[in-house]
């Protein structure tokens, strides 16, 4: 079956070929092994139209003209580029002159590694995170060409949304952090300024410093660097944590542990009552 | 206005004089040196009390004044260990009450960062405070100075001590550790031509580096540090790789706290401070985002009195008032409780 599909396949881009006027003579059908779908020459029409394309370009890999810098967070720079005629957003972990090659170098590529895996395994739990395109783990490059979200950052949405709308996000932010943990996954870097809302949709982003693990201990420090975040990025609406605690306890049956050693934990640091 | 600080949180008991324009008149201080291992709080309590007296009438003469110029009596509140503020409270309490002046309590953290702001060109900064006991990254947002990042374990000079004792190295470590390192990285193939750039020197020894969102943990880093040790590792390269990592750390959670906040200001506090390593590395840090790092002089830097005379300036003036009575000392005083008033 898997062997008549893939014949299928074949036959239905030669027909498609065919039909737009390309022929392959006898003494030139030797076969190619790395033969990359992006050196074949593509009649515009041959392919339907993708949305979102407005300047389709071949893709090539690293150094490619990086496209428009949208912006720059603490570790990484991004960017709108074209992959496969598609717009899609690049991520590079741009290297750090301050800590020594050797270090820098380890720590960028264990993070892009560890960051395309959690988003795959995001969505994999039903949580909304981009599609990772490619992954370019070069010691000069460490790039993560990824799907674009365009929305709107959890953190300006709360601070700048009235109380009522606010709870109702949070209370989505705590079933996604829930489902999250549930799937296995720890973030690493709960804040408001990694969740992104597109049509609806609460999209997760900057798995970097995360992790696959069912551990308690990592569960409860992962809700607690998001309490931190919250506490000190929405001071106004401090109250709402709970709301996003409730959220995640009924998106997550070893919630109510995870809660608890949230609290154990904090109350092992330093100055607490 | 003149402000006598008294300082007391842990090996340092100072009392510094500063007028209402932050000029730091005169700054003393006395610490504390265990004879072996790490603080008691009760002998450094014990040194403090026969040690206040002196210290006090010392800063008064290097100011060229009288207690009876003072117009306010300011002290650590907290945080801190329990012994030793209390030891400074009492004092503070009984200058007040004899000179019939207003006495105010202050968080120890915040001083670090408003000293910053006074002595230094720094408007809104982030502050990197790096101690024996303390490792925070604080910023103002929303009328309070709020922890962006801290520590989950213990202080990053306190860390630096421990792994020192490992080694032999007496109290404080930093130095002897930092001269060391910096032999080790110079004795390395050869030195990067990019003078802020990191030295590339020999191998790096790998030692756990865990950075959680915005806080860090140190757990782990000593054990590993010692396991490396048995393995042959050699002390110079040690602590070569114990400073290249934990700053490593600490940087890149103040680099993360900087894009979080929207600051453009580094400031640097606290006795870790000294090490011209995290300077260099902070600074490089800063200069590549486009940020202005600040760090005060290294005596304003460490503990100190004057710092906690200006914070009690600026806290006396947004009209801030504690009786005697309620001046009890706070050994688990948070930086974010303060309601920051004289900023708004």
């Amino acid at each position: 079956m898997a062997k008549l599909t893939k014949g299928c396949r074949v036959s239905g881009v030669g027909g498609r070929v065919t039909t737009k006027g390309a022929e392959v003579r006898r003494e030139n059908d030797r076969l190619v092994r790395p033969h990359r779908p992006d050196t074949l020459r593509l009649r515009p029409d041959t392919l339907h139209p993708i949305p979102n394309t407005r300047h389709p370009t071949p893709y090539t890999r690293h150094p490619t003209p990086l496209g428009k810098l949208i912006a720059r967070g603490a570790e990484a720079e991004l960017r709108l580029v074209q992959w496969m005629g598609r717009r899609a957003l690049a991520k590079t972990r741009v290297p750090k002159a301050y800590r020594l090659p050797e270090l820098d170098a380890r720590l960028r590529q264990a993070r892009t590694k560890t960051e395309a895996r959690l988003l795959r395994e995001a969505r994999q739990a039903g949580v909304a995170a981009p599609l990772v395109f490619d992954v370019d783990l070069a010691p000069d490059a460490c790039i993560l060409t990824m799907e674009f979200i365009e929305g709107e950052q959890v953190k300006r949405l709360l601070n700048s949304m009235p109380i009522s709308q606010a709870r109702r996000m949070s209370k989505t932010i705590g079933e996604n952090v829930g489902a999250l943990h549930a799937g296995g996954l720890i973030h690493g870097d709960l804040t408001t300024s990694n969740m992104i809302w597109s049509e609806g949709s609460m999209y997760f982003i900057d798995f970097g410093l995360g992790g696959m693990t069912d551990d308690v201990e990592a569960r409860g420090v992962d809700l607690r660097v998001l309490k931190e975040a919250f506490g000190s990025t929405h001071s106004h609406i401090g109250g709402c944590f709970d709301i996003i605690l409730k959220g995640y306890c009924t998106a997550f049956s070893g919630g109510n542990e995870a809660v608890e050693r949230m609290a154990d934990i904090a109350s092992r640091g330093r100055y607490t009552e | 206005m003149l402000c006598l600080g008294i300082e007391a949180t842990a090996h340092t008991i100072g009392a510094g004089v500063v007028d209402g324009k932050c000029t730091v008149i005169s700054n003393e201080m006395e610490t504390y040196v265990p004879p072996e291992g790490g603080i008691h709080p009760r002998e450094a309590a014990n040194h403090h009390a026969a040690r206040v007296l002196p210290v006090v009438e010392s800063a008064m003469a290097k100011a060229g004044r009288s207690l009876s110029d003072i117009d306010l009596i300011s002290f650590s509140q907290g945080p801190g260990l329990g012994p030793c503020l209390r030891t400074g409270a009492t004092a503070a309490r009984a200058l007040a009450v004899s000179l019939g002046i207003p006495l105010v309590g202050v968080n120890h953290c915040i001083a670090h960062l408003e000293i910053g702001r006074g002595t230094t060109l720094a408007v809104d900064p982030v502050l990197l405070y790096v101690s024996g006991g303390n490792t925070q990254v604080i910023a103002y947002a929303g009328g309070r100075y709020r922890i962006f990042g801290e520590t989950l374990d213990i202080g990053v000079g306190n860390l630096l001590d421990k792994f020192g004792r490992g080694l032999g190295i007496a109290f404080p470590a930093g130095p002897a550790i930092e001269r060391m390192a910096e032999e080790y990285a110079l004795s390395g193939p050869a030195a990067s031509e990019d003078a802020g750039g990191p030295r590339i020197g020999p191998p790096l020894i790998q030692l756990p580096y865990s950075v959680k969102g915005m806080d860090i943990a140190f757990s782990g880093i000593l054990t590993a540090a010692e396991v490396k040790k048995r393995e042959g590792a050699s002390i110079p390269a040690l602590c070569f790789a114990m400073q290249e990592t934990v700053f490593a750390m600490l940087v890149e959670v103040t680099e993360r706290a900087l894009a979080h906040a929207e600051k453009r200001e580094v400031l640097l506090g606290g006795g870790v401070a000294a090490n011209s390593r995290l300077r260099m590395m902070l600074g490089r840090m800063a200069a590549d985002r486009g940020a202005r790092m600040f760090c005060p002089e290294k005596r304003l830097c460490i503990d100190n009195g004057a710092m906690i005379a200006w914070l009690g300036i600026l806290m006396h003036r947004a009209g801030f008032k504690m009786p005697v009575a309620r001046s009890r000392i706070r050994q688990r005083f948070r930086t974010d409780e303060v309601e920051v008033v004289w900023r708004s």
